[in-house]
């Protein structure tokens, strides 16, 4: 089972290409085994990165990697089928390899036409908080306005525990599920479509109205 | 559910080769190896029975197989494993399907017997109600672990809902005992300004004794005397200037003086803020 990723790589892109016929996927393999996958919607020298990592724990019956994968098929839908990303590109970006691999490939795309990396750990388990990273003030205010719009209170917190993202200058936005105590065996059965659409309709918001042109 | 089907097929094939070699019919290598042949496409095939086009063709195996070696060996109860077949059914059209074949076959091996076994009838009727009886178990315990689900969901959703709340009483637990205790003198200035900063997830806060002119902070500012002095006369608009923080919120208690500061964001933590009042 040491390379279930590569099962759950070759499933994600059944899945999608069945639905959606002309995604064009490129991948990077690297010498120590881990694999990067990926695909562009729409043209643009910016990026927006939806994250995903599926790494050697990946478990598909448990929640906390069961939601974040329906969340990234629904933001795909969601890009490609109701409103395409103008004037950026929207990269959905699944790695075997964690966050250096992010990290590796950002380096080589250039930091400076990443406009926000969107970390999907966590996502659609119920509870989430958004934790912003290195957008600037009037940004938070525009997504503040959104969540408000909502009917969601928004208060800011300073989190202690660690960023992975946090060292570099970058934009980011995950969702982490706070407090929540059983997260990590919580079984998938536990899974709604309802929670889902709510989250992928915040992302899509907020990524819509903050890279308008 | 699998291994049953499997084991059905099985069975079933097994007693055509038994019976072809006790009774000692006409052509039996031949009728023995297409029963082999017979269990070995489905042991094939089966995997793929997702596929609708393969699951047809193995349930025409099926229907070919059965019928065609009780029409050879003329021995009308191999029939009957069609019955058992349906046992192992998930699907209702294919349970439609395979029961109208079933019953169509069944009453045209009767009438070519000559109405003459009868025992067949009653055979076929207890089996049907085992299948009846096994489905409806199924279906009864598909029910309740539905309704189990639905409930686990309901007890996670307020499970969230109330982690939030705790958390929130939790902190608000916090700042008010906090707060007693310094009125009371109980606890010092320097282990409430702690416990404030750690709750109310600000930038930065100033307590001012306004008795002995006392202050202290906590957060990213540093505690200079201009600072200081600023705090103790309560002039809000030259720190939201000197600081650019976006939100300065003042609150008396007692003899002492609190100064929050929020930084750049617009901040709804109302519920907390208003207990300290």
């Amino acid at each position: 089972m040491g390379n279930i990723y590569k099962v759950v790589f070759k499933d994600i892109k059944k899945r999608l290409t069945t639905k959606f016929k002309d995604l064009n996927f490129l991948e990077e393999t690297f010498p120590e085994g881990s694999l990067n996958l990926y695909f562009d919607v729409g043209y643009g020298e910016k990026f927006v990165i939806f994250f995903l990592p599926i790494d050697r724990e990946f478990n598909p019956n448990l929640l906390i990697h069961f939601a974040p994968l329906e969340v990234f098929f629904e933001s795909v839908r969601r890009f490609l089928e109701i409103k395409p990303p103008v004037g950026y590109r929207v990269r959905f970006f699944l790695s075997s390899g964690g966050f250096k691999n992010l990290l590796d490939h950002l380096e080589k795309l250039g930091r400076y036409r990443v406009l926000l990396v969107v970390n999907l750990e966590e996502t659609g388990i119920g509870n989430e908080k958004i934790v912003i990273n290195g957008l600037s003030g009037n940004i938070l205010y525009k997504i503040d306005k959104i969540l408000n719009n909502q009917g969601l209170s928004t208060r800011k917190i300073n989190i202690k525990e660690e960023n992975h993202l946090e060292d570099r200058i970058m934009s980011t936005m995950q969702f982490r599920s706070i407090p929540n105590k059983y997260k990590n065996i919580l079984p998938k059965d536990l899974y709604e479509v309802k929670r889902r659409d709510y989250i992928v309709l915040l992302i899509f918001l907020i990524i819509t109205s903050v890279f308008k042109l | 559910m699998k291994t049953a089907s499997y084991g059905v097929r099985l069975l079933t094939s097994l007693s055509v080769i038994t019976t072809l070699l006790v009774y000692n019919y006409d052509f039996k290598i031949p009728l023995t190896v297409l029963s082999l042949i017979y269990i070995l496409q489905y042991m094939i095939l089966s995997p793929f029975s997702k596929d609708p086009t393969i699951r047809y063709f193995l349930y025409l195996a099926d229907f070919g197989f059965i019928s065609y070696s009780a029409y050879v060996t003329d021995q009308v109860y191999i029939l009957l494993f069609l019955f058992t077949i349906l046992a192992t059914l998930r699907e209702k059209l294919d349970l439609a399907l395979f029961l109208t074949t079933t019953f169509a076959l069944s009453g045209f091996f009767f009438y070519r017997t000559g109405f003459y076994d009868f025992n067949l009838i009653y055979l076929s009727l207890a089996l049907l109600v085992v299948v009846y009886m096994i489905l409806k178990e199924i279906g009864s315990k598909d029910k309740t672990y539905q309704n189990l689900l639905e409930l686990t969901k309901s007890i996670y959703r307020d499970n969230l809902i109330c982690s939030d709340r705790m958390d929130f009483y939790l902190r608000y637990y916090e700042i008010t005992s906090s707060l007693r205790e310094l009125k009371e003198g109980s606890i010092s200035l320097d282990s409430c300004v702690e416990v404030l900063y750690e709750n109310l997830n600000c930038d930065g806060i100033f307590i001012t004794d306004r008795e002995n002119l006392n202050t202290v902070c906590k957060g990213k500012y540093s505690c200079d005397t201009n600072m200081v002095n600023l705090v103790q006369e309560l002039e809000v608009e030259e720190i939201k200037r000197l600081l650019s923080v976006k939100f300065v919120i003042v609150r008396e208690i007692g003899k002492y003086t609190i100064v929050i500061l929020y930084k750049n964001y617009v901040l709804i933590d109302k519920e907390l803020l208003e207990t300290m009042s």
